[in-house]
């Protein structure tokens, strides 16, 4: 026959023994107190290393986007940017022209009392290297047709009629690179 | 007492030194009724050094969850209290102790009940010195829940059998039961 068991019974009576006010009367044993602190210790420098770990990810994070960012900063310089352009939107000659001796005019965003080299060159050819038929250097907006000079293998003093041209405006001594040449044709008189 | 949570978080010597002898205190009081006797002394305090311990890690390091969840010294009392049970219960279970003396089968209550909203500790010790004195069942309440001594130490103290203490404590914790119950339904 088994005991009577009155504590399985009365767990929550027992509880309230257990669980009972603090008298803080109470002394630890110097031998658990010892290995309490170092316990305590020994945790403080568990935390601290958790914590210098996490730094130290963080850090390599951190080193790793400055890499990344020298790096893109330097991409950035190295790499060869267009050229500096004028800026510059040909108002006049238009796509077709009668005129022999046309005005050269154009819009821009530069500053006032920029100067630009303004040429004339055939339709055909690389516009860095086809040579000029008429130049301008350092002229503003409009440029009137005697202020442009006929290179030395020119003889003529305007331009053909029903013969294509390009006209090429750029930042004064910035060279032909610095601009977009424009299209245009001088067509003949019985087509007007 | 009102010790820091947080200087506690952050291993403060000063905090733990006030801390040390309350925690000692609640988790010595429960294992001195779960783990009765006086041959128990020794294991009592490896048992409490070692849940202590198991205390001070958890709380310090913020590696696990439930001790995060640590916001007041009351919370602080809790949780040592569960760990030193814990800790008698596997001890128990390794030595294969008598149930009696360990109270061991103890049913654990609901995570949100606490003794004090069931019974009041100065209204149950007050009834414990009301019990019948002849045989004298405070004396034995309080030398087995007080005192911390063992069902079988009180027996052998008293020259009496074991199961006649086993069924003075039957006998008292249901006069207690009554009287206690009868107190809170007196309650406004």
């Amino acid at each position: 026959m088994n005991s009577p068991d009155p504590f399985r019974d009365n767990a929550d009576l027992i509880r309230a023994f257990e669980e009972r006010p603090l008298t803080g009367g109470v002394k630890v044993p110097d031998r658990v107190l010892f290995d309490l602190e170092e316990a305590r210790t020994q945790a403080r420098a568990a935390k601290q290393r958790r914590h210098s770990s996490f730094h130290i990810r963080h850090f390599r994070f951190l080193r790793l986007a400055a890499v990344l960012a020298l790096f893109t900063g330097l991409t950035w310089l190295l790499i060869p940017s267009a050229p500096a352009t004028a800026r510059v939107v040909i108002t006049s000659t238009g796509d077709e022209i009668t005129a022999t001796q046309p005005t050269i005019a154009w819009n821009s965003k530069d500053k006032p009392g920029q100067k630009y080299d303004v040429w004339i060159l055939p339709a055909a050819g690389d516009h860095l290297s086809a040579p000029a038929l008429f130049v301008a250097k350092s002229v503003t907006s409009p440029v009137s047709f005697d202020q442009l000079q006929p290179s030395k293998d020119h003889a003529e003093t305007a331009l053909q009629p029903d013969t294509d041209y390009r006209v090429l405006v750029c930042l004064a001594d910035a060279g032909r690179m610095a601009g977009v040449p424009i299209p245009f044709k001088v067509k003949t008189a019985q087509t007007r | 007492m009102n010790v820091s949570v947080q200087a506690l978080r952050t291993g403060d010597a000063a905090a733990w030194s006030a801390a040390y002898p309350l925690l000692w205190e609640a988790g010595m009081t429960l294992a001195r009724i779960r783990l009765a006797g006086g041959r128990f002394e020794p294991d009592r305090e490896d048992l409490e050094s070692t849940a202590l311990r198991q205390f001070m890690r958890g709380l310090i390091e913020g590696k696990v969850e439930s001790f995060n969840q640590i916001a007041t010294w009351d919370d602080c009392l809790g949780m040592t209290r569960h760990i030193v049970r814990s800790r008698i219960m596997d001890f128990l279970r390794a030595r294969e102790r008598s149930r009696e003396d360990a109270v061991e089968e103890l049913s654990e209550p609901p995570p949100d009940a606490t003794p004090e909203a069931r019974f009041n500790l100065t209204e149950l010790l007050t009834e414990v010195n009301r019990l019948e004195p002849n045989p004298p069942l405070p004396q034995v309440f309080r030398e087995r829940f007080i005192e911390g001594w063992s069902t079988d130490e009180i027996a052998s103290r008293r020259s009496i059998n074991r199961n006649t203490v086993l069924s003075h404590f039957a006998k008292g914790f249901r006069v207690l039961r009554e009287r206690l119950t009868h107190l809170e339904g007196a309650l406004p």
